[in-house]
């Protein structure tokens, strides 16, 4: 695998549907080394497995990241109904602590018996004790992570007393054989607690519920890095390959979290951790600095998000790295389209304004206005819609096109796909227009997100985007950029998609035939201009085609 | 459920499962040499679980139908099987 060293193909992040920041997680692996993603992209990238891909066709890397939008969607959607599950992150930690069939001994400290208890974490980490007989109840810590940081709480409730009597009481268990210890204070939403394993690593974590990075080792969350990036954690690991370290003890005392580790420095073989005060950056990198990285098995530093500076440059370079990802697999015209359409899609979705709501529309709008003709089926759409006496022409339809909106040259679109006759060998107009159909048929599964229809929510791709340009370069439109984003501010994604399909579906010969069929008789509704107008046809045929009156 | 039924009969079996979608059912009990040890082939998730779960998830519910499905599943399935052909200790 790793002689393969051709690159994973470029793709797009906003191809899974999920904008940079919503995108950003920190995940760690169970060999321990620590990385984190801005996007499923990146996260591809840096995998072991499929960062070093040898993908031949660029279409393959958005599959890839359409499944693992799909994948992440469901895992999260999984973890949400089913919150007693652990998830992959717990399984992962219990399984590499060591099994033994030594005698286990139960070390309880009363003066720092303040258990709480949560749901599904705590099931598995108290399992964990059992395991390692390893008894010292965990500590309550915090009720809210956000509200109340886990290290301030738990430094009024743990003395260095209850530090030196527990390391008494432990000093008869027995070691494990080669294993460390793992210091975890885990604060969940609901239960935050600070946990006591014997492995290799020590864990301070802050895992919000929704977080669904694996975490086996130092983790926490500052308010600062919030509002730059939502989701994003921050993880320090450290995974210490001392021989014999066996206690972990809770300290109330006030002293930092660099004086914590002072101590345990000082007392052989045994690490203090849980120091209550929330450490700074610097102070984190104090850890790491008692415990040269090149011996903790560390992901590399720039690796580590450290402060929110590096964090913004760091998502500046994740945006730029996928802009340029997506310039070279698009052109530019359609990157520049594509973008447009998510930013407006964005603002739809979040209730405010489109900033192109009061762009100009290109050409007249169809009879009523934009929002009478925004009808929830296309179809509907199409059937109230004129028909032209004359059999339209592909010609026709470009020669129109500039001179009128969208929506009018979709139906006439709609009238040439219905009455067209069967596709011919030659490489027509009409023939080219008809691939191009196929290729947003074949592009459509991507423009939805969800297993189920009723939970299915619309989303434009590059992929889309550039097949739509051809299209409405195809159908005669000079400025397809704008038409097409004048488009969707004036309906909705939900809507271009819909007709699309519908184009899609037309463009198969059989349901071509069938359409004809239905096409040709309106609808019998209560509908009034409907029944106007074809009132109004009715008599133009009949006095058309009525013998004049001999005088 | 204890925390040893879950290990056994659903972490384990989840790898071995994307193994044998992926037609590689045979590599389940494969030893393959990692930063932090040797473990089964049928594990791999443990050491790229959050990169390689979500797509092989959503891989699991792609429609064999899908157009794209016959690439896809080559691609993952080359790309898992160098990966433990290549770590095997």
């Amino acid at each position: 695998m790793s002689d393969n060293e051709t690159l994973i193909a470029p793709a797009q992040t906003d191809a899974i549907g999920m904008p940079p920041a919503e995108a950003s997680y920190t995940y760690q692996r169970a060999d321990g080394t620590v990385e984190r993603a801005f996007s499923a992209e990146d996260a591809i990238a840096r995998c072991p497995v499929l960062g070093r891909l040898a993908i031949e066709a660029p279409e393959q890397v958005n599959t890839l990241l359409e499944l693992a939008a799909l994948g992440k969607e469901k895992i999260e959607k999984e973890n949400k109904e089913e919150p007693d599950k652990p998830k992959l992150e717990e399984k992962i930690e219990v399984e590499q602590e060591p099994k033994t069939n030594e005698p286990k001994k139960q070390i309880t400290d009363t003066n720092t018996e303040r258990t709480v208890k949560p749901e599904p974490v705590l099931e598995i980490q108290e399992h964990s004790y059992v395991e390692q007989g390893l008894a010292t109840k965990p500590v309550n810590t915090a009720t809210n992570h956000q509200a109340e940081p886990i290290m301030k709480q738990a430094q009024s409730e743990v003395t260095q007393r209850d530090v030196k009597e527990t390391i008494e009481q432990t000093s008869n268990v027995t070691p494990l054989a080669t294993q460390g210890e793992k210091t975890e204070i885990s604060p969940s939403t609901t239960q935050p607690q600070v946990i006591v394993k014997n492995t290799d690593r020590r864990t301070i974590v802050d895992r919000p519920e929704q977080t669904d990075a694996f975490s086996h080792q130092q983790q926490y969350e500052t308010d600062a890095v919030k509002p730059v990036v939502a989701e994003l954690e921050i993880v320090k690991s450290s995974t210490i390959r001392e021989p014999e370290p066996e206690i972990v003890l809770a300290s109330d005392s006030n002293d930092t979290l660099n004086e914590s580790y002072d101590e345990s420095a000082d007392l052989e073989g045994a690490i203090v951790a849980m120091p209550e005060t929330e450490p700074t950056i610097a102070e984190a990198d104090f850890i790491d600095e008692d415990y040269p990285r090149s011996e903790l098995d560390l992901a590399p530093h720039e690796l580590i998000i450290e402060n929110e500076p590096e964090m913004a440059d760091m998502q500046q370079k994740t945006e730029a790295y996928i802009d340029e990802q997506l310039r070279a697999l698009f052109e530019p015209e359609t990157v520049e389209t594509y973008k447009e359409l998510l930013a407006l899609t964005a603002a739809n979705q979040e209730g405010e304004p489109s900033v192109f709501e009061e762009a100009t529309i290109v050409g007249p709008v169809l009879e009523a206005d934009a929002e009478t003709a925004t009808p929830s089926d296309f179809e509907a759409f199409v059937a109230t819609q004129p028909i032209s006496e004359e059999p339209v022409t592909l010609e026709a339809i470009q020669e129109e096109a500039n001179e009128q909106p969208l929506e009018q040259t979709l139906v006439q679109l709609v009238e040439l796909l219905s009455g067209a006759p069967e596709k011919a060998e030659a490489e027509t107009e009409e023939n080219k227009l008809y691939a191009i159909l196929q290729g947003i048929e074949d592009a459509m599964p991507a423009c939805y997100i969800g297993q189920e229809a009723a939970e299915t929510k619309p989303r434009i791709t590059a992929e889309m985007t550039e097949k739509l340009l051809r299209l409405l370069r195809a159908l005669g439109y000079e400025n397809p950029k704008e038409v097409l984003v004048s488009f969707v501010a004036r309906f909705d994604l939900a809507f271009l998609l819909q007709t699309l399909k519908y184009l899609c579906q037309l463009n198969n010969e059989h349901n071509r035939q069938e359409f004809l069929a239905v096409f040709s008789t309106f609808p019998a509704n209560d509908d009034d201009d409907t029944r106007l107008r074809i009132g109004k046809m009715l008599f133009g045929l009949i006095a058309k085609l009525s013998p004049e009156p001999s005088v | 459920m204890s925390f040893e039924q879950f290990d056994d009969k659903e972490k384990e079996h989840e790898g071995e499962k994307y193994l044998r979608l992926l037609g590689l059912g045979h590599l389940a009990d494969r030893k393959i040499a990692t930063a932090s040890g040797t473990i089964q082939a049928r594990d791999f998730l443990d050491i790229c679980g959050e990169h390689a779960r979500p797509i092989l998830v959503g891989f699991e519910t792609m429609s064999p139908n899908d157009p794209r499905y016959g690439d896809t599943k080559n691609a993952l399935r080359s790309f898992v099987g160098q990966y433990i052909e290549g770590r095997q200790s």
